[in-house]
């Protein structure tokens, strides 16, 4: 028994280490459902996808805080949640290494 | 062995004309005809059977090294060109997307790029050859790695459309807000000096105004410059132009922040500065996937492909020299055996030959004799077959006759047989007549010594009556003697008396003479009896002799019998005689006819004898076979004493 509870947390250390950073994952799911709440089909905004931009243009939007001119969304979306987004948008721009066509729908 | 035949050599190559028993002893073998010819094919056929199943089993493997090449190694090299064709066709639609970005180039090149994936999926299964499914593998790896750049790229491409299209639109806002501020400018300086005087109204132009006209339009060229710039960069993604881009637009918005009436188009220009800066950082990272990523991939899939083609071409090549080198191989193999063949099939047949020939040419010698001798023959059975026809007809008319006769004898021995039967009959009939008289003698000899019985006593009797009669007499005389007596009285007594005296006398008279009759009849039955007997042994003789002619005629019936079949036989005999005679007369005639063919036949047999000369030697002349030249006439010396069929005489 004791073989077997080493076995099993030796699979769930591998599984960890080996899953991608956290905010890959959340970033994408945070873009979805933050952004996607105004920026979806019939929506407040327009849809767009990661490849809209370039990286650069991503870090320069949230850096200089381009949104808060059309919408502040401080209140919707926290500077930490902000950070993963930004993330997400930069590693799927259209000069990255994955460009991301596919966005909100 | 070797020594042997080079000796002989002369005789075995010209065997038909050398004595082989003396060269041959050693091929002397007694075997028929078949078996001669085929164990001279035997080995040829054993030659001939390893070409063939060496040919067979060769074929059998070029059969298998060709169908391996065409269909694995052929279809594993069609493969790879059909893959090299189709990322040809791929490459050249992706291209001219990449650099004409046209919407029909990006479908054809999905499409190939479709089509490219198809390809792999079938080329993986049918692919036969393991070093060209290692590059089949490798091709997949850089196609999918190709097909995922491409894909990057094309939404790059359109990302940076897009961007473009925005790049204009925001240029176009910028510069049309710019003219807008700087016409408010001018107007704010014109209404200036408008409210001044008139002829010294230029002298009073606010110069920190005019001043900020003239920026503001620098700035609006600039920002005209930056949109020449822009058109020229998106000509052809120059990054020294995004360089320059990049610090113009720093210029214009360092410039816009100076003018007041331009502070609010700042944010746009950021905007149109971060855009112009995004599109090149694009721009740039599609030219580097494209020079180091994209244009490299498609030669390095077309070089494995072409890997994949030389590999099978190689394998093909590998192959065709060494089905070159085995069919060379069996090629002289089979000229080899071929020319073992030969000389064996060359050596076999002469050898054959006179084991052929030779029994051959004793028959023709055998033949023509039994020709010559069947001629002679036949002319002697014509002859017989004329004289036994003649014979046979007199011998025939004489059977005729002699039948006639004998039909003749056949119903006289008939009649005699069946007189002798009538004969035996009547004869039976008198021994029974004869038999009849003897019992009627012995009835009679009976009766007549009854007679003598019943006589002696009728002469008893009449001794009797006779002495009655005397006593009578003595009575009548008595009476008479008493009636005298009497007298008168006794009168008519003494004539009864006399009367019974004469009838006593009278009596002992009958008596006497019945006395003397009986004596006579007795004396006559006693001779009756005598004849009697003698007739009796006279019938008694008689009875012999018939029986003794019975038996005469029972025997002449027997023989006359026995004659009748005697003669019947005779008549079959005679019957089977005419019907042999004419057999024979036809047989003679047949003979005759027979004669003639046979002498026709013979003279066909010559001429056969003669073709077939031609035929075993070449030349119809006969001649060796009666000249007793060569070896033929060593073993068969002519006959001196022929044979001759008896020739019967008449």
């Amino acid at each position: 028994m004791k073989k077997a509870y080493v076995f099993l947390y030796i699979i769930v250390i591998g599984i960890v280490i080996s899953m991608p950073p956290a905010y890959a994952a959340d970033g994408k799911a945070l873009f979805m459902s933050k952004c996607g709440s105004c920026h979806r089909t019939g929506g407040e905004a327009s849809v767009f996808a990661p490849t809209k931009c370039a990286s650069t243009q991503w870090e320069r939007f949230f850096e200089a805080g381009k949104h808060a001119r059309i919408k502040d969304i401080s209140s919707l979306v926290k500077p930490d949640e902000s950070a993963a987004i930004k993330e997400y948008l930069k590693a799927h721009a259209a000069d990255s290494d994955q460009p991301e066509a596919i966005g909100l729908k | 062995m070797i020594v042997y035949i080079y000796k002989n050599l002369h005789y075995f190559l010209f065997p038909l004309n050398r004595d082989f028993k003396k060269v041959w002893p050693v091929f002397e073998i007694e075997m028929d005809l078949r078996k001669k010819i085929v164990s001279g094919y035997i080995p040829v056929v054993i030659l001939l059977l390893v070409i063939v199943s060496l040919s067979v089993v060769q074929f059998r493997l070029l059969r298998s090294q060709v169908e391996h090449l065409t269909q694995a190694v052929a279809g594993d090299v069609r493969i790879a060109n059909s893959i090299a064709a189709e990322i040809l066709s791929m490459r050249t639609s992706v291209e001219k997307y990449v650099y004409g970005e046209k919407l029909e180039d990006k479908k054809e090149a999905e499409q190939h790029i479709e089509q490219m994936h198809k390809l792999l999926e079938m080329s993986k299964q049918q692919m036969q050859g393991t070093d060209r499914l290692e590059t089949l593998k490798q091709i997949e790896t850089v196609t999918r790695d190709y097909i995922d750049k491409f894909s990057k790229l094309s939404i790059r491409i359109q990302a940076r459309n897009e961007t473009r299209e925005k790049i204009f639109s925001a240029g176009q806002t910028i510069h049309e807000q710019m003219h807008t501020a700087v016409i408010g400018i001018r107007r704010k300086l014109v209404a200036t000096g408008a409210n001044g005087d008139g002829a010294a109204g230029k002298s009073k132009i606010d110069p920190e105004a005019e001043l900020r006209l003239t920026s503001a339009l620098d700035t609006m060229k600039q920002f005209t410059d930056v949109r020449d710039a822009v058109s020229r960069f998106l000509l052809n993604y120059d990054q020294v132009y995004a360089k320059k881009l990049s610090d113009m637009l720093a210029v214009v918005l360092k410039n816009t922040e100076s003018i007041p009436e331009l502070a609010a188009i700042k944010n746009d220009i950021e905007d149109y500065r971060d855009e112009v800066e995004g599109l090149a950082a694009v721009a740039a990272k599609m030219d580097d996937e494209i020079r180091k990523t994209i244009l490299p991939l498609a030669p390095k899939i077309v070089a494995l492909s072409q890997q994949a083609t030389d590999s099978g071409w190689n394998e093909m090549d590998g192959a065709r020299t060494a089905v070159a080198g085995q069919i060379q191989n069996t090629n002289m193999l089979i000229q080899l055996i071929g020319i073992i063949a030969t000389l064996a099939a060359l050596a076999l047949g002469f050898i054959i030959a006179h084991f052929i020939i030779r029994p051959i040419l004793e028959i023709m010698q055998g033949l023509t004799e039994s020709a010559n001798t069947v001629t002679t023959a036949s002319a002697q059975v014509s002859g017989a077959s004329q004289q036994l026809a003649q014979a046979s007809a007199q011998q025939a008319a004489s059977i005729e006759e002699t039948s006639a006769s004998l039909e003749q004898i056949t119903s006289m021995t008939k009649n005699n047989a069946t007189n002798a039967g009538m004969c035996d009959k009547l004869m039976q009939e008198a021994t029974g007549s004869v038999q009849e008289a003897n019992e009627s003698m012995a009835h009679l000899t009976a009766a007549m010594q009854e007679i003598s019985g019943s006589s002696r006593e009728t002469s008893k009797i009449i001794k009797s009556i006779d002495e009655i009669a005397f006593q009578t007499n003595l009575l009548a005389l008595n009476a008479a003697v008493e009636a005298a007596r009497a007298g008168e009285a006794g009168r008519g007594f003494a004539v009864v008396a006399e009367e019974v005296r004469t009838l006593a006398k009278r009596s002992a008279d009958a008596a006497r003479y019945t006395s003397s009759l009986i004596a006579g009849t007795v004396q006559k039955i006693s001779e009756g009896t005598d004849l009697v007997e003698t007739t009796n042994s006279a019938f008694a003789k008689v009875s012999v002799s018939v029986q003794k002619s019975e038996t005469l005629f029972r025997e002449i019936l027997a023989s006359s019998n026995e004659q009748s079949q005697g003669i019947a036989q005779i008549n079959r005999a005679v019957s089977e005689m005419d019907r042999v005679v004419q057999e024979n007369s036809a047989s003679a005639e047949e003979s005759a006819s027979a004669s003639v063919e046979m002498k026709t036949q013979a003279v066909g047999m010559k001429n056969f004898i003669k073709k077939l000369n031609k035929l075993v030697r070449g030349s119809s002349d006969t001649g060796m076979l009666s000249a007793g030249q060569g070896y033929m006439a060593a073993e068969f010396p002519p006959q001196k004493n022929q044979r001759k069929l008896p020739r019967k005489t008449v």
